[in-house]
């Protein structure tokens, strides 16, 4: 019988995820983009996340690699030219090499940002807190983890009001449905203020900041597993720093 | 008499220079005691809940005339923490009250502000769970249960907090018949307690077990009608 899954702790996934992102952002390197995407790749499959996921994520962004790419090749000239228009440089090895960078970075945070599945918003909330991060602070973020979708959901659900009013979005012209976006989104992002602000007033009637501290249900320990990944995720993003900024570029 | 609420010629207005949305209101309520305000809608019923809890002014601005009093104490005067240990306010919308991943996180968030004891916190959770019937929904998170049963979570969160006394702002506007039928029970329960309530609502037929009923209309508030006792 196989034993059951249990996810990192949440302090665990947080030093994952932050450690991974950084150094994506940092590093401008391709290899060491290329091996940090490995790392994060492996990191899913070894907590049983499907990739599935992460390329229904890159297909959702597929437009924003596309306007990155043709940005990074156009800033960055250098290299072997591939196509010119008169004196401007199109495409180039420097600015191909730039947009396959861009795009592995986005890749690696869109990957390890799907570790924080395994624990649910308060699970991640606890784990802020036992690292020293303020709750209320720690809840703000969990509330705008939990609005980004919502807001997602009441632009649709306003889309949707529209069309079944008889409207039918395809046979309008491209401008006048980015102005009737527009004119929807206004509504909504109101809408989700004064939500927030019903929620403030609702944590606030439970007692929400009325002390500097407070207690908790659960306070999860770190198992003996947790603190290897903790001292390897640490110890190798240390590594990775020394050996990459010390010269040693693969 | 001991009065755990009073209010003495409580007068509103958002702004400054607007009409009063009410005005001279007063009432007092006793332990054990439920008392119903009755009203159109936007006649100012929910934003006098918000007044007695406290909410206006410490947490909503507002020109607020008068006084509140819980147990013998100025409200205004009161620290948030000792307000919210003694004063427990549904809202009539569950969906923003209940905002953690699960609703056994709902049950444990106020006495967690209380700072209440982790054993302590676990047992409050399941008594008031067990108590309210959704001890099945701990683990299920708000958006996958029904609005009477995320109305009773609201509830729950809130009693889980052992408050003296307890607001309810037209909680069961959303609810079916049955689920009417079950918030009243428990009301009733708490009323037996010793828990003194402040029910709002629209509907005459939710007052029923109210002591005293109130009419709420061109911004004053009236003596209605004796309910049974």
């Amino acid at each position: 019988m196989s034993k059951a899954f249990s996810p990192p702790d949440s302090r665990v996934l947080i030093m994952l995820v932050f450690s991974l992102s950084a150094m994506a952002i940092a590093f401008t390197d391709i290899f060491w983009l290329s091996g940090l995407l490995l790392v994060s790749l492996l990191a899913l499959a070894a907590t049983r996340i499907s990739l599935w996921r992460l390329v229904r994520r890159l297909r959702r962004f597929r437009w924003l690699f596309f306007i990155l790419a043709v940005i990074q090749s156009l800033t960055h000239p250098g290299g072997q030219v591939f196509l010119q228009w008169g004196e401007t440089v199109l495409v180039s090895s420097h600015g191909l090499l730039a947009a396959v960078s861009v795009m592995l970075r986005i890749t690696i945070i869109l990957a390890v940002v799907l570790l924080f599945t395994l624990r649910d918003s308060q699970q991640l909330v606890v784990g802020l807190v036992q690292m020293k991060v303020p709750y209320p602070l720690a809840y703000m973020v969990l509330l705008e983890i939990r609005f980004i979708p919502v807001l997602g959901e009441d632009f649709t659900d306003a889309l949707l009001a529209i069309q079944l009013r008889g409207i039918d979005m395809k046979a309008i012209p491209l401008g006048a449905r980015f102005r009737l976006y527009t004119n929807i989104l206004l509504p909504v992002v109101a809408g989700a203020l004064i939500r927030a602000r019903r929620i403030a007033t609702a944590m606030d009637a439970r007692a929400f900041r009325a002390y500097t501290r407070r207690t908790w249900l659960d306070w999860p320990r770190l198992t003996p597993g947790d603190w290897v990944l903790l001292g390897g995720s640490v110890a190798g993003t240390a590594i990775a720093c020394v050996f990459y900024y010390g010269g040693m570029i693969l | 008499m001991k009065y755990v609420l009073e209010a003495q010629d409580l007068s509103f207005s958002w702004q400054q220079n607007q009409p009063c949305l009410f005005q001279g209101v007063s009432l007092e309520l006793a332990a054990g005691e439920m008392l119903g305000i009755t009203g159109p809608s936007g006649c100012g019923k929910s934003t006098l809940c918000l007044c007695l809890s406290g909410i206006i002014p410490n947490h909503i601005s507002g020109e607020l005339a008068g006084s509140v009093r819980l147990l013998g104490k100025p409200i205004s005067e009161m620290s948030p923490a000792a307000v919210a240990s003694q004063l427990g306010i549904v809202f009539q919308d569950p969906e923003t009250q209940l905002f953690l991943p699960v609703i056994r996180n709902e049950l444990a968030f106020g006495p967690e502000n209380l700072c209440v004891d982790r054993d302590e916190i676990a047992r409050r959770v399941d008594e008031t769970a067990t108590e309210l019937g959704i001890s099945h929904l701990l683990s299920s998170a708000p958006t996958e249960i029904s609005g009477g049963q995320q109305q009773i979570a609201a509830l729950a969160s809130v009693l889980a907090m052992k408050p003296q006394v307890l607001l309810l702002d037209e909680v069961t506007s959303q609810l079916d018949r049955r689920s009417c039928q079950r918030i009243q029970e428990i009301i009733r329960q708490l009323k037996k307690q010793g828990v003194a309530i402040v029910m709002v609502e629209h509907n005459h037929n939710q007052l029923i077990h109210c002591d005293r009923v109130f009419s709420m209309e061109d911004g004053q508030l009236s003596r209605e009608e004796a309910a049974d006792v």
